[in-house]
């Protein structure tokens, strides 16, 4: 009687300790397998940011279309852009973003926000100033052309793209 | 007495044999898990490289062809300089290339301490595998690392452009 009551309870304790052990394996395991699911949820919310930098500079409003020879993308027409900003008031909802800005990467002569006074030879555009400094920032290449004139039109007008990087900014969730 | 010699050697057996099977399976989990953690090097795809890309092949370089304001893309450069042309301005089209992708890569991908990145490297090819001709290799700058993204563009005349970006 006393043998078999020590038999099982060499058998309990084996069976806790082994529990224990693959419990803490376990335990181990998913640490690791949480961390690399924060990763893909990091990666899957950039993935997301690129997608609406790709839409929005590729929607009407922005790019060049087949302006300036055959159809490309990543491509904003210069001229388009100051129009939408004289007219923005219009269009403050259509794309759910805080703020859309335009910076010319190279050449860069200045950083001076554009307007029709010192276009083309400005840096930046900033369609909602008011919203600036709201929220976080994603950026992208782009190519911003223009129909640009060494000896002021119509004379020898070409098509001009620069470099240049298109940032928008949404409110934090 | 006899017995109970044998009894206790017994317990001590179960006990190491208890014991190399524990150290057994840790060793089959860390096995398993240097396996499943273990970095390849591989160049993952990059949208912003991809993106720098067709913006940079869209970019008005100062050499003019043909006429003296048909200033052309990068993206025709490329072609001209596997041509060997020269600009109406009697520059060669290769050392434009060169110049103007250096100035705009060091302004676009600034190394500095605060910077994601540590390195770039651009390479233009011309030619078909296995034996394409390097037409530009110095583009580069910083470290290489084994964490890398990078992109591609096929051009037309078999040209290719390969950007890389160390981080």
């Amino acid at each position: 009687m006393v043998k078999a009551q020590m038999k099982i309870q060499q058998t309990a304790f084996m069976l806790i300790a082994i529990t224990l052990f693959f419990v803490l394996a376990g335990m181990f395991f998913l640490s690791i397998k949480m961390s690399s699911i924060k990763i893909s949820a990091t990666e899957l919310e950039e993935k997301n940011s690129k997608l609406l930098l790709a839409k929005l500079a590729d929607s009407p409003e922005f790019s060049c279309g087949a302006s300036y020879g055959t159809q490309a993308t990543s491509c904003i027409d210069f001229e388009k852009l100051m129009s939408l900003k004289e007219n923005i008031a219009n269009y403050s909802q259509l794309w759910g973003v805080s703020d859309i800005q335009v910076w010319k990467i190279f050449p860069s002569e200045n950083f001076d926000e554009c307007t029709t006074g010192n276009y083309p030879s400005c840096g930046k555009i900033t369609l909602f100033p008011e919203h600036l400094g709201n929220g976080t920032y994603i950026s992208t290449f782009v190519s911003l052309c223009r129909r640009a004139s060494d000896f002021g039109f119509p004379y020898a007008p070409y098509d001009k793209c620069e470099l240049a990087k298109l940032m928008v900014s949404y409110n934090d969730k | 007495m006899i017995n109970k010699m044998k009894k206790n050697k017994r317990g001590q057996e179960e006990m190491v044999g208890f014991a190399l099977i524990i150290i057994m399976v840790a060793i089959i989990l860390l096995v398993f898990l240097t396996i499943s953690m273990k970095k390849t090097n591989e160049i993952s795809e990059s949208s912003e490289i991809e993106n720098f890309l067709q913006s940079m092949l869209q970019y008005t370089s100062n050499c003019s062809i043909n006429s003296n304001f048909n200033f052309v893309s990068i993206n025709r450069l490329i072609q001209e300089c596997s041509e060997d042309t020269y600009c109406n301005d009697g520059t060669f089209s290769c050392d434009v290339l060169n110049n103007t992708l250096e100035k705009m890569f060091s302004v676009s991908w600034s190394i500095q301490n605060t910077s994601q990145f540590r390195g770039y490297e651009l390479m233009i090819l011309q030619g078909t595998s296995p034996d394409p001709v390097i037409l530009l290799t110095n583009i580069s700058e910083g470290i290489k690392t084994n964490t890398s993204r990078g992109s591609f563009q096929p051009l037309t005349n078999y040209e290719q452009v390969y950007m890389t970006v160390y981080y």
